[in-house]
């Protein structure tokens, strides 16, 4: 039972010092879980009940991190003032550091990305160079 | 026809805010939550405006037309990074960065800038024009510099009932500025200015099953010469709809795209529009447009 304890905190360590150690400047899309699993994230001790909740995914991937929203009050909300010029949705994030440990993580910086709408499970997602090939020649030219 | 002319390619995970075309069509302004970029229209020199001033820039503009051989003057709108920064006016002018304080409305609310200085959308609240149901914004300019244009601290009615300035975009435009609202029908007016009488549009009636299937939002009108383009972004998807008005705000036509696009600023008199493509990197586009024949003079 310790050593399941212990490998669940090795593992819960990894997982937000690995959000810590990815700076939002090297993310290229972010991937959320859904709203529900980011509430039950917010669901201990939050200290702001503005501070969002955070949960990394695939960061060993390539896919770098996750920064999600932590309430379905926030979930709700339209999202009016959080797109961006390009039509897709934007949210001030805020990034976790672990420096004060597992149970009191502290909110030290402050991201803008893109990001999913919870109600219609939106991805923004990244694209292959070769999908970026053929969006580029679809609006090179475009008829008006 | 719309014809990419330049390309300024940002990485990825750059979030652009907005740009603007300088007054001679030869330099753009794009900016980030915390940068200001000016760029040749062939994009082949690009450089950060004033970084050692800039925090978190609201909105910038080209103010005036160099001359030649001068560099343009340009205005930022900055918010500050903390609570207690009050937000500044930078200028860069001569070479100089210079940042005094804001004096106008609170700038993180819309805001844009026509030939006459910075414009709010100061507030909104319950309007009626004719019988109907409106929104009265109330458009303030800012910067302080005092201003006498007829909607400098006037309100005027946009035909939409959504009474929150987040839901409202401003862009600037030859003939003053453009509000419009950000959700269905996509009303937008542009403030009347000089007397002139205002183009007003919406997306026709009979679209609310398209439009209302998946969250659409509109990210802003600017003018054309001859007429207004709209932007309208289905959420759920990368699918764009460019949406064209004549120049009284009747709508016209439609054109879909499937990329993630949107405008920035246009300069109709050399028509020329600035836009935003968002592929593997983040694309900063200069396009030209022409109209086919059969559509000259629409």
């Amino acid at each position: 039972m310790l050593t399941k304890k212990i490998s669940n905190w090795m593992i819960a360590a990894a997982i937000i010092l690995g959000v810590a150690a990815v700076t939002p400047d090297s993310a290229e899309a972010q991937f959320c879980e859904t709203c529900d699993n980011a509430a039950g994230i917010c669901d201990g001790d939050v200290a702001d009940p503005d501070d969002r909740c955070y949960q990394g995914i695939d960061w060993d991937e390539g896919k770098l991190y996750c920064a999600s929203w932590g309430s379905i009050m926030d979930c709700d909300d339209p999202f009016l003032s959080s797109v961006g010029p390009d039509g897709s949705l934007l949210v001030e994030a805020r990034f976790a550091t672990a420096d004060e440990g597992l149970g009191d993580v502290a909110i030290r910086s402050r991201e803008s990305g893109y990001v999913r709408d919870c109600r219609s499970r939106i991805v923004v997602r990244s694209y292959t160079a070769a999908e970026a090939v053929d969006m580029r020649s679809r609006t090179e030219q475009i008829e008006i | 026809m719309l014809t990419e002319s330049g390309r300024h390619v940002l990485p990825a995970h750059v979030v652009v805010r907005g740009g603007a075309l300088s007054p001679r069509g030869d330099a753009s302004l794009f900016w980030s939550r915390d940068t200001v970029w000016i760029a040749t229209t062939r994009h082949d020199e690009v450089r950060a405006v004033c970084p050692e001033r800039v925090r978190a820039p609201l909105g910038a503009a080209f103010v005036s037309t160099p001359a030649a051989g001068r560099a343009p003057a340009i205005e930022i709108i900055d918010g500050g990074v903390e609570s207690e920064e009050e937000p500044r006016l930078i200028r860069f002018a001569d070479g100089q960065c210079r940042a005094t304080a804001w004096s106008g409305p609170d700038p993180s609310l819309p805001i844009a800038r026509d030939a006459s200085g910075w414009v709010v959308v100061a507030g909104t609240g319950p309007g009626a024009r004719n019988g109907t149901a409106t929104t009265r914004v109330s458009l303030v300019r800012g910067g302080g510099t005092p201003f006498a244009t007829p909607f400098s601290t006037s309100d005027f009615d946009v035909p939409i009932t959504w009474s929150d300035s987040a839901a409202i975009s401003v862009s600037g435009g030859p003939h003053g500025i453009i509000v419009s609202s950000r959700q269905f029908p996509f009303a937008w007016s542009t403030a009347a200015d000089g007397g002139d009488h205002p183009a007003v549009g919406r997306v026709p009636a009979g679209n609310e099953s398209y439009y209302g299937s998946n969250p659409w939002i509109g990210t802003g009108v600017f003018a054309l010469d001859s007429g207004f383009v709209q932007v309208l972004a289905d959420l759920a998807s990368d699918r764009r709809d460019l949406v064209f008005y004549d120049s009284s705000g009747t709508f016209k036509r439609r054109r879909v795209i499937d990329v993630p696009f949107g405008i920035l600023d246009t300069a109709p008199d050399r028509r020329q529009l600035l836009a935003l493509r968002r592929t593997d990197r983040v694309e900063i586009l200069t396009y030209d447009w022409t109209w086919q024949p059969h559509r000259a003079g629409k």
